[in-house]
């Protein structure tokens, strides 16, 4: 009896893994080519939040916010190691208090935001010295002084043209239908000069959200700068990506759904106050500007029961897909990949490929010292 | 039909009750318990995993725990994190296990437990200064 329900669980595990497989079936993989490890010491948490891949001094370095040593710290992609660390003001006249993300522009021009507002924003040099610091004025006591702002790997801040292009989150009230309508912005951009803050006017939520409600990871969006500096919107919640040209005067929407993501979507999931904890939602959106292509994160339903799941590491809970997509938002490839075991939401992409790393919270062969990385490319 | 779905519906009902079972004074003594706390005293939650905003936010905890008896719970499997953020307080204790999250006595936002007539209340702490602002209330 134990024979035949041991061979029944087997071949149901073959056939669900072979539909898995079948349903990804495409012409080109998405192989792991190499793995490489970056190298901590007993200042730095495994969990990057705030990073980018730059050029630092001809070298392809991933530049990370260690928010244990209040500094920026540069890894060599080539060696792992550490190579630079930058002290980030935290007290004192230009302290920061706490940084909600960075953009780098050159090794000579770091921008620092504060935690809330544009007010307060610094630019400092490779040696941490703060070379400007920005107040843009205080117009009115209205909310449109409280910005959000939040640079981070799902939604980097640009710098082009004196302007920083950056996404602020909202802090709004799901409960209440009226506040998801189409003058809800999320994309914006301030002047280092003109120190003005403005407004995208079609970075607001699609129609398919208004007079409704939802619940949080329903409604956050992914906005990256994409091929000829073009604006590429993932909304979590929709499978369509939209895509605006710099100045948002021609928009273009592609329909790239993940084949493991249901057809029929019952909304109720996703509607304040059920909890969908943000699987059956895509992530992120990522510009690979080596090989021309965008990698779109999709979080599935776990096999975890939602009430044994801690909200405050939630993803590391689910499988996930990652969708490759062509210049012209076709779908090359999708690749499935198990929960607990990758942190698909603090990858990157560097020259050598789709850097996926093994640090996942509940992966048995997570080290303190280090974080492995697997690395990817399409066939 | 009918008696069905509501003998059902009663079933569930009653199941669905038995893990309510443990209010929040026993699964808070049972977290007492396991890990020797001094019952009676504040215990601080706080979760530093996925949550960048709250290590920075309640950074130097020693400082308001000036004059307060109160023991911090510090969730999180980050060593480094953990070990970072209580340099300097006196009463801690590292939860890499989530034990609090088992317990529910911990969701998403920090909280903090105070003994108020016999029984344990939950104050949601969303900020540094609401944290001070309870300490205080305590203390007078």
């Amino acid at each position: 009896m134990k024979f035949l329900r041991g061979f029944f669980v087997i071949l149901i595990f073959t056939i669900s893994c072979k539909n898995i497989e079948e349903k990804l079936d495409y012409d080109q993989e998405f192989t792991l080519k190499d793995s490489f490890e970056i190298n901590l010491d007993d200042k730095t948490d495994y969990n990057f939040y705030y990073y980018d891949v730059v050029n630092w001094n001809e070298r392809e370095c991933l530049v990370v916010i260690n928010q244990v040593n209040n500094s920026l710290d540069f890894y060599d992609l080539e060696s792992g190691n550490k190579k630079e660390t930058i002290p980030i003001p935290i007290d004192g006249p230009f302290g920061l208090g706490y940084v909600q993300g960075f953009t780098f522009v050159n090794s000579d021009s770091i921008f620092l935001y504060r935690r809330g507002t544009f007010r307060g924003t610094l630019l400092i040099n490779s040696l941490g010295e703060v070379k400007n610091s920005y107040m843009p004025g205080v117009k009115e006591q209205s909310a449109k002084d409280l910005i959000n702002h939040v640079s981070i790997p799902k939604n980097p801040t640009y710098y082009k043209n004196k302007n920083l292009y950056f996404l602020s989150y909202q802090l709004m009230d799901n409960k209440n239908p009226d506040n998801f309508n189409k003058d809800v912005l999320h994309a914006g951009k301030f002047g280092i000069d003109s120190l003005d803050i403005s407004f995208e006017k079609y970075s607001g939520f699609p129609p398919i959200f208004w007079d409704k409600t939802w619940n949080s990871p329903s409604t956050s969006v992914s906005r990256i700068m994409g091929h000829e500096d073009n604006w590429v919107y993932s909304w979590d919640l929709l499978d369509s990506v939209f895509v605006y040209d710099f100045d948002y005067k021609i928009k273009k929407s592609y329909y790239v759904k993940s084949k493991l993501r249901p057809s029929k979507l019952d909304y109720a999931e996703f509607s304040f106050p059920n909890e969908t904890m943000g699987s059956n939602l895509y992530y992120s959106i990522k510009y690979d500007r080596f090989r021309n292509c965008y990698y779109r994160i999709y979080f599935a339903k776990p096999k975890d029961k939602v009430e044994e799941i801690p909200g405050i590491h939630r993803f590391d809970f689910f499988p996930f897909v990652i969708v490759v997509l062509d210049e012209n938002f076709k779908i090359i490839v999708e690749k499935f990949f198990p929960a607990k075991k990758y942190k698909p939401t603090q990858s990157f992409v560097g020259e050598k490929g789709l850097y996926l790393p093994l640090s996942n919270g509940l992966n048995p062969e997570l080290k303190e010292n280090k974080i492995s990385y697997e690395l990817y490319q399409v066939q | 039909m009918n008696n069905i779905l509501n003998t059902s519906l009663i079933f569930l009902l009653l199941i669905s009750c038995k893990p309510n079972a443990k209010n929040l004074d026993s699964r808070l003594n049972e977290f007492i318990k396991i890990n020797k706390i001094n019952h009676g005293k504040a215990i601080f939650f706080i979760g530093l995993d996925e949550c960048p905003v709250c290590y920075s936010e309640f950074q130097n905890l020693s400082k308001v725990f000036e004059n307060s008896d109160v023991t911090t719970v510090v969730i999180s499997r980050s060593k480094v994190k953990s070990v970072n953020f209580i340099e300097e307080i006196d009463f801690f204790i590292i939860d890499s296990t989530y034990l609090a999250w088992e317990l529910k006595l911990f969701q998403s936002l920090p909280v903090l437990y105070k003994l108020n007539e016999g029984h344990y209340d939950s104050i949601p702490i969303n900020h540094i200064a609401k944290l001070k602002k309870n300490l205080n209330h305590e203390e007078n």
